[in-house]
């Protein structure tokens, strides 16, 4: 979850992979749901414009997870600030937003590189505190930025953990799984 | 629509989906939605205590606004609500400084197939014109010609008085109008409609009379009765849901049952609807089908998911997939 173009489906995707997981279901529009290789995803869904697609990506992983539990990833749309003139990204922001209330965790993702944290950012992050799900920020696309930058990010958002990684290279991926496994098994 | 009422940013969301609403709608943007979402869980017990100590006109007329722009579609409907609430406050202060004041021909008639709002429509309007002080009470009687038409002579004007006396200072509702004319000239439905008509000059400003029914029925109706034609100023279309918002008000529905819609749901929803007004069904384009789906749904959901031996975790709870829905299956 976050805002347009930071990573977020490069992320699922690859942090799917390297669960082990090959697959992922995509709602391509409103009428049917397809199940595709996560290959196939990333070349389709992923881009450098903001919003190629508004399509939900799932993955579902079973198997070698804490207390057998299943683990179910989802992706967001970008969200936009301000009014977006499309009402079905309007409509896709609103069903993100109303996800937020269901999740048992949500990963906040930011590009690391950005120069000051934006409105729609200090919104999310103020919100997470009232949500019943646990809040996580990953500082994304650390590959491109600097190590100050990172660590601006983390001074700013001290009242959640700020995993710094970058979807591309997979560096930080083992700490998001240690992350995410852990609170598995505080939920029990 | 008149300069100066331009849409503006509504700023005081009850609910969560009143912020869902209005960011779908493009009423308000994005990091403003996630801000009010914010506001609504920090200040929920401190708003809940507040909105129960408060009191007086502008905050319940508030409300009704608010539960009205709600209302999936009814755009035309809502619209012309908000053109009689400009009109009252007008005609007010034209009042206070001596000028002309038109008397208001508040009574209606309401156009549309069952299962279009055209009874929560009633229901707002009636608190709408209590908070404006054009009606004292502002409750809702809803009737049919089973209530009006009695058996003997006499009888149905009397039954049909005794309504309206229910139905002083506030609306009086009659369902399925049309059937006041079915009987001929000879029929004892005639009767009501002259004793409603002599009301509305007996008790005007008294009450609202809202005569709802089918289009086509309702057209011939009001035709065919001179006295009715000239006393109605509003007539109000309630056109069929379509299937996009039909889909809307399930998910609005579900939001408020702390339900949601499983990926892929919400389309084969769409699809559903889509076909079933291609083929005229009768409850084609009825959001009380919707209710209907929707409660059969989550006993669905319940069966399927108490017979799994793993965990529920809590989102599994909440979303229904389309196997729960699947109309065409027993
Ligand atoms: N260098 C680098 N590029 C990245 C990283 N993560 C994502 N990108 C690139 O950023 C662009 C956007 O990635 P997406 O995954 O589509 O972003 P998104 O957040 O899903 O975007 P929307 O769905 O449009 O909101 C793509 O060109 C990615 O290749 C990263 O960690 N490092
Ligand atoms: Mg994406």
């Amino acid at each position: 979850m976050g805002r347009p173009n930071v990573g977020k489906t490069l992320l699922l995707l690859n942090f799917a992979a390297y669960l082990g997981v090959s697959e992922v279901y995509r709602r391509r529009d409103l009428h049917d749901e397809t199940v595709m290789s996560v290959d196939a995803a990333r070349s389709e869904l992923v881009s450098r414009v903001a919003l190629k697609h508004l399509d939900g990506l799932t993955v579902r992983v079973n198997g070698k997870l804490p207390r057998g539990r299943a683990l179910t990833l989802t992706d967001g749309v970008g969200l936009f600030e301000g009014v977006h003139p499309e009402v079905k990204v309007r409509h896709a922001m609103a069903e993100t937003l109303e996800r937020l209330f269901v999740a048992e965790m949500i990963v906040h993702v930011m590009d690391s590189r950005m120069a000051s944290v934006a409105p729609m950012d200090e919104q999310l992050a103020a919100l997470g505190g009232t949500l019943p799900g646990a809040w996580l920020v990953v500082a994304n696309k650390a590959d491109l930025a600097s190590d100050a930058a990172s660590r601006n990010l983390r001074g700013h958002f001290a009242n959640y953990p700020v995993l710094t990684l970058s979807a591309v290279t997979r560096r930080g991926f083992r700490r998001l799984k240690d992350h995410l496994f852990e609170h598995m098994e505080r939920l029990g | 629509m008149a300069e100066g009422s331009a849409p503006v940013e509504p700023t005081h969301p009850r609910t969560r989906q009143d912020v869902l609403y209005w960011l779908e709608g493009g009423r308000i943007g994005g990091e403003t939605a996630v801000r009010h979402l914010r506001q609504l869980g920090a200040n929920q017990a401190e708003e809940d205590r507040e909105r129960s100590a408060a009191t007086g006109a502008a905050l319940r007329r508030d409300g009704v606004f608010q539960e009205l722009d709600a209302l999936i579609g009814l755009t035309t409907v809502k619209m012309v609500i908000r053109e009689i609430e400009a009109l009252v406050e007008i005609q007010r202060r034209r009042q206070q400084v001596g000028l002309k004041v038109e008397t208001q021909m508040l009574h209606m008639v309401f156009k549309g197939p069952p299962g279009t709002g055209k009874t929560t429509v009633a229901r707002l309007l009636g608190g709408i014109f209590r908070s404006l002080e054009v009606l004292t009470k502002g409750h809702l009687i809803e009737v049919e010609r089973a209530d009006l038409v009695g058996e003997y002579i006499g009888h149905t004007a009397q039954r049909t008085r005794d309504a309206i006396r229910k139905a002083l200072g506030g609306i009086l509702f009659v369902d399925e109008a049309y059937a006041l004319a079915r009987g001929g000239p000879k029929d004892f439905g005639k009767e009501a409609i002259d004793t409603l008509v002599k009301a509305m000059e007996d008790y005007k400003g008294q009450f609202v009379l809202i005569l709802a029914g089918y289009p086509k029925e309702m057209d011939l109706f009001v035709e065919t009765n001179p006295g009715l034609r000239s006393r109605f100023g509003m007539i109000l279309d309630f056109p069929p849901y379509t299937a996009q918002e039909l889909v809307t008000i399930c998910r609005h529905m579900l939001r408020e049952r702390q339900y949601v819609l499983a990926p892929g749901a919400e389309g084969e929803l769409e699809h559903y609807f889509n076909r079933i007004a291609d083929s005229a069904h009768p409850y084609a384009g009825n959001a009380r089908m919707v209710r209907n789906l929707m409660e059969r749904a989550i006993r669905r959901q319940a069966l399927r998911l108490v017979k799994r031996r793993v965990a529920t975790s809590r989102e599994t709870l909440m979303e229904l997939s389309w196997v729960d829905f699947d109309p065409g299956a027993k």
